[in-house]
């Protein structure tokens, strides 16, 4: 048997507003409601809902046999609730068939994994209890932002009792080893690993409507026979890719909608060939191999590791600002200032600070609300510096309010005193 | 390939970016073996760099004082004399001129191979003046009387200097050129460094814009130094784009380097606007924005270098603000000073309201500074790395300036990624897509 494991990343960043030098200290309003909106709304009409409606069309169609696997992060959630609730019901009613796996990844979608395992760990949780909320389902899959992954990150959710984890396939990593297989993290006993085949995912993914690609244009027929044809060297095929590549992405007028329509019934006709989510696929395959990944890597550009995020000074001084504040922020135990500055954390605000203009210029480009990666840091440094001398300023009220409560203890302690010697007093 | 050009400032003598432009395309191409005969008008009596021969302007006669130059080569120097001077205004002029009538500028005007509109246009402003009018036409029946001088003497050297192609730089010699075409017929390529739509602004003089028309519809080719300034060719003037090709000035990068988070040897910041104090280059703005940073941050120092028709109105808007503490103006800087007030900046604006290029930008980043540079501005298109707004949006380019003084990394990433940027903005190259267009003609 072969499996196809698709999983869909679901993810909507939150665009912050201009915020500029002259707003610090004087307004606390960071997002651009309008935006968000406008821009999921969008999504929501191009993407989010004919792509799930289709999937959920097919889950119908091929009862017990089509299976898919989605990471929908806290932020997409929330916005959901706010903008599209149409588009959660959908997803709720995916769920409901339990032909869909939902993973579990960090609540906003950070790179709180690089800067403090604490604050990792507390995002995991609240991403996992919002899973449960919404769709009645306990992950036991893992994914990290953008697939961010090494040895360590898979011990430490080894230890949060996930039993499969996700990360990519890639050639630096995997040399003349095949992303085909299940593997096992290094120092791990039970925690399987899963490796996203990125060449078949990009034919899809980026290569779709590439008219100036060889092999353009891809019917499902012929995306079904080069899976195929990988019968007898591989267990399973890991397809992980944006939801966004449905619609949004590729647009549905090169007939990606078609594509995936189609794809299932092609698939199919193989008798070795089948659909599984990822749990499934840890339950019933066994690893081949131990695969050590000391080094940190990704699923972003073609250099697959951290550059994305922290490839230059802008990134790695916005990244250092924000996560300083986050003892101050643990400390004023106030949810709402603990979720403004969690927003702070989505990696999106960082990647569009990125100055790699090599092969990836143009993806960063795609995606970013900004003119260039200094507007980026400028706006995000200025709402920084008005969330971190709000915080202080709030610090100080929590420090110098139990004072008073000290001095007034002390002073009432020295009125008894006084009193008691008044009574001792009066006599001699 | 034989290269006959008419050019007008030159170093030593400049005022502006047109000068500098002027000597690089001249030096590249003669590095690339281009045989060049550069024409001047000049203004001046010494010559500190040594391969310039002067005559006395007593004599306005066009001769051939064909000199090997001492440091380019194939460089000659026919000397024609006029008072021509790009950016003259009505002031200085006049201190130029002795009293030329009326009768001299129509004599000169009926001399020119002018479209018959274009003749009457002009011919109009004479009886203006002649009633004593205004200062203005005045001012403007000199400075065409001298393009038409230039124009017919400097066009006749066409018969005595072997060409293939005639290159011309802007409307004060497009004239020149024309009239060189009407001698040999060889084609004209004419290089657009400035529009009188942006010099002009509002007040756009419509016989400038009739002759600079005129003269993009005569000749083969367009060089326009910028995006920016092809769009408004063909905006506003109605040229084919297919014969406008843009070609971008460049940079001298040996500049000696400075640590961009060196501390400057200096209490205060300091933000520098450095250009001519016109309408064009927006000092009315870079004032606006100091009043705005003052505002927050109240030792930031203010510098304008340069001199200009506003410069008095500038003053008077800086003293009525009571900012004078904070704003200094430093008339016209030349040679060393130049450097010497970019070692000293901390951050550099050029709120242009239309800049067809904007070497300034480039010359403020190779000594280090961080530059926010308006977005009608052609620079923008060559420098992917800086700051950019929009010029009247003073509230934003204020902002911008307080994020460079406040946040290190991001002086120290734009830095060091603009420097890429003029690792790629080389003279050498505009001269090798200059030779392109040439090929186009001959």
């Amino acid at each position: 048997m072969v499996a196809i494991c698709f999983y869909f990343q679901v993810h909507q960043p939150k665009r912050l507003r201009k915020y500029t030098y002259f707003d610090i200290g004087r307004s606390h309003y960071y997002e651009d409601d309008t935006a968000n909106r406008e821009i999921f709304l969008k999504v929501a009409n191009k993407c989010y809902l004919p792509a799930s409606c289709l999937l959920l069309d097919l889950i119908r169609r091929y009862p017990g046999t089509f299976k898919i696997a989605f990471s929908v992060t806290g932020v997409f959630i929330e916005q959901c609730k706010l903008y599209s609730p149409e588009t959660l019901d959908v997803f709720k009613r995916l769920a409901a068939t339990g032909q869909v796996e939902f993973l579990n990844e960090t609540y906003y979608h950070s790179l709180s994994f690089l800067f403090s395992q604490e604050e990792f760990k507390k995002q995991v949780e609240k991403h996992r209890n919002l899973i449960r909320e919404e769709f009645n389902y306990d992950a036991t899959t893992f994914r990290n932002t953008e697939l961010i992954y090494n040895n360590e990150l898979a011990k430490v959710v080894e230890s949060l009792g996930y039993k499969t984890i996700l990360a990519e396939g890639a050639d630096k990593v995997l040399g003349w080893r095949s992303p085909n297989y299940v593997y096992q993290p290094v120092g791990c006993s039970k925690l399987k690993l899963l490796l996203r085949n990125y060449r078949l995912t990009d034919d899809i993914a980026f290569r779709f409507s590439e008219k100036s690609w060889s092999e353009y244009p891809v019917y499902a027929d012929k995306y079904a026979y080069w899976l195929h044809s990988l019968h007898g060297q591989a267990d399973l095929i890991n397809l992980f890719m944006d939801f966004e590549t449905f619609g949004e992405h590729q647009w549905q007028e090169f007939g990606i909608f078609d594509f995936l329509n189609n794809l299932p019934e092609y698939v199919l006709r193989h008798p070795e060939y089948t659909f599984m989510t990822p749990s499934e696929v840890s339950q019933k395959l066994q690893p081949v191999a131990a695969l050590d990944v000391p080094n940190f890597m990704s699923w972003a550009d073609v250099d697959r590791d951290l550059t994305a995020w922290r490839g230059n000074h802008l990134q790695e001084d916005a990244l250092a600002s924000i996560y300083n504040l986050r003892d101050t922020v643990y400390d004023l135990k106030n949810d709402d200032l603990l979720n403004v500055w969690r927003s702070l954390l989505t990696s999106d605000h960082f990647y569009y600070m990125c100055t790699k203009y090599a092969a990836d210029g143009d993806v960063h480009k795609y995606f970013n609300p900004y003119r260039n990666p200094y507007e980026a840091y400028i706006n995000y440094q200025n709402i920084v510096s008005d969330l971190a001398a709000e915080l202080s300023l709030r610090k100080q009220e929590l420090i110098s309010q139990p004072e008073i409560q000290k001095s007034n203890g002390f002073l009432t302690d020295i009125l008894r005193f006084l009193g008691r010697k008044a009574k001792n007093g009066g006599g001699t | 390939m034989k290269v006959l050009m008419y050019g007008w400032e030159f170093p030593p003598k400049i005022s502006g970016g047109l000068g500098v432009a002027c000597y690089a395309i001249v030096k590249e191409l003669a590095r690339k073996h281009v045989d060049l005969t550069l024409i001047l008008p000049q203004t001046t009596h010494t010559d500190p760099v040594g391969h310039v021969n002067f005559i006395n302007c007593s004599n306005v006669t066009a001769r051939d004082e064909a000199k090997e130059s001492v440091g380019i080569v194939n460089i000659k120097h026919p000397k024609i004399v006029t008072y021509l001077h790009p950016y003259a205004n009505s002031n200085n002029f006049r201190c130029l001129l002795s009293d030329e009538t009326a009768q001299d500028f129509l004599i000169l005007l009926t001399k020119m191979h002018l479209p018959a509109e274009i003749k009457s246009m002009v011919g109009d402003i004479v009886e203006a003046s002649a009633a004593g009018k205004n200062i203005t036409d005045k001012y403007e029946v000199n400075l065409l009387t001298e393009v038409f001088r230039y124009a017919l003497h400097a066009g006749a050297l066409a018969e005595e200097v072997e060409h293939d192609i005639i290159h011309a730089h802007d409307w004060l010699t497009v004239l020149a050129a024309l009239e060189a075409k009407r001698h040999r017929h060889k084609p004209v390529v004419l290089h657009i460094h400035a529009l009188e739509t942006d010099r002009g602004g509002l007040w756009v003089d419509k016989r400038i814009f009739a002759i600079e028309k005129y003269g993009m519809e005569q000749a083969d080719q367009i060089i326009a130094v910028s995006q920016f300034t092809k769009n408004n060719i063909v905006k506003y003037y109605g040229i084919a784009p297919e014969k406008i090709n843009v070609v971008h000035n460049g940079i001298y990068c040996d500049e000696e380097k400075i640590d961009p988070l060196a501390k400057k040897d200096k209490p205060h910041e300091m933000v520098l606007f450095l250009g001519r104090i016109t309408q064009q280059k927006g000092p009315y703005f870079f004032i606006e924005v100091a009043k705005r940073v003052l505002e927050e941050k109240p030792d930031v120092q203010f510098v304008l270098a340069g001199n200009g028709d506003l410069l008095i109105d500038m003053i008077e808007r800086v003293a009525s603000l009571r900012i004078g503490k904070n704003v200094h103006f430093t008339g016209f800087l030349q040679g060393k000073e130049v450097g010497d007030i970019y070692k000293l900046a901390d951050v550099y604006v050029m709120p242009s309201v239309s800049e067809p290029f904007g070497l300034s930008a480039l010359e403020a980043l190779s000594y280090n500074v961080p530059a926010i540079i308006s977005k009608q501005s052609g620079v923008s298109e060559v420098l992917r790395h800086v700051l950019v707004a929009d010029f009247w949006d003073t509230e934003e380019m204020a902002a911008k300036i307080l994020a460079l003084l406040k946040y290190q990394a991001l002086r120290k990433t734009s830095l060091a990624h603009a420097s890429e940027d003029l690792q790629m903005v080389t003279w050498a190259r505009a001269a090798d897509k200059i030779i392109g267009v040439y090929r186009k003609v001959t």
